[in-house]
């Protein structure tokens, strides 16, 4: 730009800047690569935790566990699919074609997404992974076959405790550290968005 | 186009990136975190960059786009003599005049800091919508209001 003057401390550090950079080994700290990259683990974590449902399925013989087991494996794979749609649309580029509004919208947006996919996973997915390792655990800790383990009155009440207990305190860890990451940022992106649509 | 080539358009432009990025870091440490995002994200949006606008426009984009989507590690209360010696200089006499502009930009919230950032520059109204995404109307609107504000925090400042 037109300095005809002295260069300025931030034109010092700015040369200084572009003098030690290397391009190609430059790195986003973009909050939705964050996100995008912590979505990526939970879809291949949950493609494990289906394929050892899948693998649990066929090792048991009790028909009512199978059936059990396939409805956590029905879930599951719901809550990696809806996981992929979800990073299926992440894009951390910042957006040229984009004027800011839409661009902040498009941060905006996806951003709540994942939070509420979280906070969906953190309600259901936990809790009952919590139920289904319960049972291969205290059966396998027993000793017992699963059936047997689970037909005594003492430990299916326990069960049930341990999921009510686990569904609310899943939920509101799953808000709290969210509100904890993105609270603030998600906040400035809401008052800007609205800064700007006024008077539109 | 080589990176040498991308560092040459880049350094042609640096005050453009100077400038935005000192109007919403805080200090040295922030400012060179978006420096690299703005660069990264600009090396990355290079390849879509097909003349049809000035580069200057362009950068533009890149930049405030980057910085307004990014999260913020401190707090965006600025120091008086956070926003550069740059174009903002220009629209005023003398040094005092531009200190107390300065000053008075910084007391502006983040959207109208780029909007009289942008008017500043020599941008018109409508190429300030096409960068915003608001109508050109409303960037009249805003720009009217932003410069009473202005002017009614230069006096406040005055006559602290």
């Amino acid at each position: 730009m037109n300095n005809t003057s002295l260069p300025s401390q931030e034109e010092k550090e700015f040369e200084s800047f572009l003098g030690s950079v290397q391009l190609q080994q430059l790195q986003t700290s973009n909050p939705l690569q964050k996100l995008s990259k912590t979505l990526l683990y939970n879809i291949l974590f949950g493609g494990a935790i289906c394929l050892l449902y899948c693998v649990a399925i066929i090792a048991v013989d009790a028909l009512i566990i199978k059936a059990i087991l396939a409805v956590l494996l029905l879930f599951s794979v719901w809550a990696v699919y809806s996981g992929y749609v979800i990073y299926s649309r992440f894009s951390p580029q910042v957006s040229v074609a984009h004027p800011v509004l839409e661009e902040m919208e498009r941060h905006y947006t996806t951003m709540t997404a994942w939070i509420k996919k979280q906070e969906i996973t953190g309600l259901f997915f936990y809790p009952i992974s919590a139920a289904g390792g319960f049972m291969m655990g205290g059966a396998a800790g027993s000793g017992k076959p699963i059936i047997e383990f689970m037909s005594n009155t003492y430990v299916l009440l326990l069960l049930l405790v341990l999921v009510a207990i686990l569904e609310p305190i899943c939920f509101y860890l799953v808000r709290y550290f969210n509100k904890l990451l993105f609270g603030v940022h998600l906040a400035d992106l809401k008052r800007n968005i609205d800064l700007l649509k006024e008077g539109e | 186009m080589s990176e040498k080539e991308f560092l040459q358009h880049i350094r042609d432009s640096q005050g453009i990136i100077i400038k935005v990025v000192n109007l919403y870091a805080s200090d040295s440490e922030e400012r060179r975190d978006y420096y690299q995002e703005i660069l990264y994200q600009a090396w990355k949006s290079w390849p879509q960059f097909a003349g049809k606008s000035k580069f200057s426009t362009w950068l533009y984009r890149i930049c405030l786009n980057t910085v307004l989507t990014s999260k913020r590690k401190k707090s965006r209360m600025l120091p008086t003599d956070a926003i550069g010696e740059t174009d903002i200089a220009a629209d005023t006499h003398t040094h005092a005049h531009s200190a107390t502009l300065k000053e008075a930009i910084t007391q502006l919230n983040d959207i109208d800091k780029a909007l009289i950032t942008l008017h500043l520059d020599g941008y018109e109204q409508p190429e300030i919508a096409a960068i915003m995404g608001i109508t050109p109307n409303n960037v009249r609107v805003k720009l009217f209001r932003i410069k009473n504000q202005l002017s009614k925090l230069i006096k406040d400042n005055l006559n602290e």
